[in-house]
């Protein structure tokens, strides 16, 4: 990035509250002048922390806050040339509108071109750009005046001068709130979920204006939400975070199109995500099939990896049963307006697929995706992923195996009755049988065993790899199809039959998105 | 069908009977306000054989007594509004810090600030006397600096409470804005804080500018009795069975009190009108 375009960059920004917690982490991001930026996450982020980071509020624990080149991370926000639209708009409710937009204008300062900075021998000042400087003035009432009406008409608001906060609607109150930001002529407008009040008509409408209006001021707009769809209307790029760091930024169409990690694709927009694994032939097998991946990915990953596989709704194809990639069973169907939206069950998976078409619940379909339409991404390989479902009794199904986990950190504030099932305080029980959870068994968390008897799970050692101190393990189970890779310190032969022992707390379990 | 149509008659005579629960408002009403005021309007308008005469209010606004009169009320607005605004000045900053969960976690403070509310006022005016003789300030050689000095330290907590309870209320958010908006710490002070806290600094001020105006027993107790309030006046002709007399005092009183909640009305309306 050309750094004569960089408004701000913040560098290895971290805020940490109460010195335990981490709201922002070592957060690094260049902002390009006149951008439209979003910061989207879901609440609880370090989103919201960040801007007020850059407003001046709250200053970061360490790290830098560059702007135009000049570190301002410990100027107090009155003096920085930013301004910001609020949450609850914060207008002044003791002052009318005209003075509520009038506020900031009169602190402003400008130059008097009238008086030309001398130094003693009556010669000009200049500045390091060799431009001449000028004496500093406050604005006249004409000028202010000409300049609240300028803003009033900017967010359509002629003739409020005279109106009192109170009289005004929520959508009013937000455009009085944008008004008396933007009059400052700030270099970076902030903006912190500025629409969530509003009722999702009057939301539609204002994302247009504001882009409209980022467009004709040509000022950089840093946005801050948790509605993906807002984002990938309004922005020019997108930041998404998550536990107060940077998990991807891009244009909206590179997040939705290519969403760097699981939780990415998940958030924005509906998508099914699935453990995979990179077969031979640039083929990937999940759902039990094995599916012709994108060419494009060809060679970026180990043959029997486990990666994130993620299905956009929009790119599932439903085709007559037995003429798709897999079978599925369509369990709801909900008209959406423009499509059906069906949930669709292969085996214990549940897979979102959209259709113009009408097929009935109950009906059994195939379902196909399209290469180029499969999003593989990496995982990190230290650990087995699987996906799973859990049991009536709190266990966790998966690769063919029932195992016990701790079933309550997935439910705070639940415990287990004695028959096994959930319990809250108010004694309401938690059905929790076929619920959809990824499964991750770390390599360490498995032993082998040749004793037939050590446990229910068996399976032939394909592969094996010395790795300096120990050795990497790939254990395939016939029955089920499924891979092991297991570490291991001991030396095995190929083609060995082994018992496969997983540690006591070596299951990990996660829900899937929501659902 | 008779059951259903019975239903709404059963409910109206509930509701005429609810009526008769206002009743014991109503007496005490009647027999510790309206008629107390009653009794001071026939005292006053009256001679000591029950007469009705102006006479009274000539006699206290006679050219021989108004002097003592004027003075009387004079003095008594005097300390009143001078206590109302060094009780303002000192609980302003007070409340904002209790306020302030920065510095106040768990509103213990509130109390310590609170805890001279709950002994009696008379026995803590004499404490303060001798506080005061023993600091070397004694109350006949200044009695306006001493009278002061009681009747703020005994009014602060009326000061401190309803704006420690507007503060309480304060939109940071507005505070930030004012800020983001350019203002300086102090700019943002008077321009966002201090208008935003209104409510409090007139319900402030009324709970202490009514009280001290008649609270005599403090300045009897530090003045040396050199400063007269009006409270100490009716006491004076109440005592010397004077009530015709006494009883014009009682209502030049109440116009004053009268006058002041007019006063705070107005300054009410005016932060509403603003909204």
């Amino acid at each position: 990035m050309n750094a004569e375009n960089t408004i701000i960059s913040l560098k290895n920004v971290c805020k940490v509250f109460d010195k335990s917690f981490t709201a922002v982490d070592d957060f690094n991001l260049d902002i390009k002048r006149g951008e439209f930026v979003t910061f989207l996450g879901p609440s609880g982020c370090g989103k919201t922390t960040t801007l007020r980071m850059i407003a001046g509020f709250d200053m970061p624990t360490s790290g830098q806050i560059l702007l135009n080149g000049q570190d301002i991370s410990l100027i107090p926000p009155y003096k920085r040339p930013i301004n910001t639209v609020f949450q609850r708009y914060a207008l002044f409710t003791h002052l009318n509108i005209y003075k509520n937009i009038a506020f900031g204008l009169q602190y402003k300062r400008v130059d008097d071109l009238t008086k030309p900075l001398k130094d003693k021998e009556g010669n000009p000042i200049l500045d390091e750009n060799g431009n001449q400087l000028y004496a500093k003035r406050k604005l006249t009432k004409d000028e202010i005046r000409a300049k609240v009406k300028y803003a009033l008409n900017l967010v359509d608001l002629e003739g409020f001068e005279k109106r009192a906060v109170s009289t005004l609607s929520g959508g009013q109150q937000q455009r009085i709130a944008i008004a008396r930001a933007i009059v400052n002529e700030p270099e970076i407008l902030l903006l912190d979920e500025p629409l969530g009040a509003l009722d999702l008509k009057m939301r539609k409408e204002m994302q247009l204006e504001l882009k409209a209006m980022h467009k004709k001021l040509g000022i950089t707009f840093i946005y801050v939400t948790h509605d993906q769809e807002e984002a990938l209307t309004m922005s020019d790029t997108i930041v998404v975070m998550s536990d107060g760091e940077i998990q991807q930024v891009g244009t909206p169409k590179e997040i939705y199109d290519e969403p760097k990690n699981a939780f990415v694709a998940d958030f924005i927009g509906e998508s099914s995500i699935f453990t995979g694994t990179v077969q031979k032939g640039n083929k990937i097998k999940f759902l039990g099939a094995s599916f012709d991946s994108d060419p494009a990915d060809e060679g970026k990953f180990a043959l029997n990896e486990k990666v994130d596989v993620v299905i956009r709704p929009e790119d599932v194809i439903i085709s007559p049963k037995d003429e798709g990639t897999v079978n599925a069973k369509i369990v709801s169907k909900i008209f959406k307006g423009m499509h059906y939206e069906y949930i669709t069950m292969v085996g214990k998976n549940e897979m979102i697929a959209q259709s113009t078409k009408n097929y009935e619940e109950e009906s059994v379909v195939g379902l196909s995706v399209d290469p180029e339409n499969i999003q593989i991404m990496k995982k990190p390989f230290t650990s087995n992923y699987y996906d799973g479902h859990l049991t009536k009794h709190c266990h966790v199904s998966f690769a063919g195996i029932h195992a016990s986990f701790d079933v309550l950190k997935l439910f705070p504030g639940y415990h287990l009755s004695e028959e096994g099932t959930l319990i809250n305080d108010k004694g309401e029980e938690r059905d929790v049988e076929g619920l959809q959870v990824s499964v991750e068994v770390g390599f360490d968390d498995i032993e082998l065993s040749d004793d037939p008897n050590a446990s229910d799970l068996h399976g032939e050692i394909i592969n094996m790899i010395y790795l300096g101190d120990h050795y990497e393990v790939t254990v395939w189970n016939q029955d089920v199809d499924e891979e092991f890779i297991i570490n291991t310190p001991d030396l095995w032969n190929i083609g060995d039959n082994v018992s496969l022992v997983i540690k006591e707390g070596g299951v990990e379990v996660k829900l899937k998105g929501g659902r | 069908m008779e059951a259903t149509r019975a239903l709404p008659k059963n409910k109206g005579v509930m509701r005429e009977n609810r009526k008769w629960l206002c009743m014991p408002y109503g007496v005490f009403l009647v027999l510790f306000i309206i008629l107390p005021i009653l009794l001071i309007f026939c005292y006053a308008f009256s001679d000591a054989d029950g007469h009705f005469t102006l006479n009274n209010f000539i006699d206290v606004f006679s050219p021989d007594s108004s002097g003592t009169t004027f003075k009387v009320i004079g003095q008594s607005l005097g300390v009143a509004a001078l206590t109302t605004v060094i009780c303002i000045l000192i609980a302003y900053p007070i409340a904002y810090i209790l306020a302030n969960s920065k510095f106040n976690k768990n509103a213990v403070l509130v109390y310590l600030f609170l805890l001279p509310m709950w002994i009696n006022f008379v026995i803590r005016t004499v404490a303060t006397k001798q506080l005061l003789i023993f600091f070397g300030l004694d109350p006949a050689m200044h009695p306006w600096i001493c009278s002061i000095i009681g009747m703020v330290y005994n009014y602060l907590p009326f000061a401190i409470l309803p704006l420690y309870n507007t503060m309480l209320k304060l939109d940071k958010s507005q505070i930030e804005a004012a800020a983001d908006l350019g203002a300086s710490p102090v700019q943002v002070f008077f321009k966002t804080i201090v208008p935003m806290t209104v409510p409090g600094i007139v319900s402030a001020a009324t709970m202490t500018f009514m009280p001290t105006m008649s609270s005599y027993v403090i300045t009897d107790a530090l003045s040396g009795r050199t400063i007269k309030l009006i409270g100490g006046q009716i006491e004076h002709q109440f005592l010397h069975s004077q009530l015709n007399v006494g009883s014009v005092y009682a209502i030049i009183m109440l116009a004053l009190i009268g006058l002041s909640v007019v006063f705070e009305n107005f300054f009410s309306e005016k932060k509403k009108g603003a909204r």
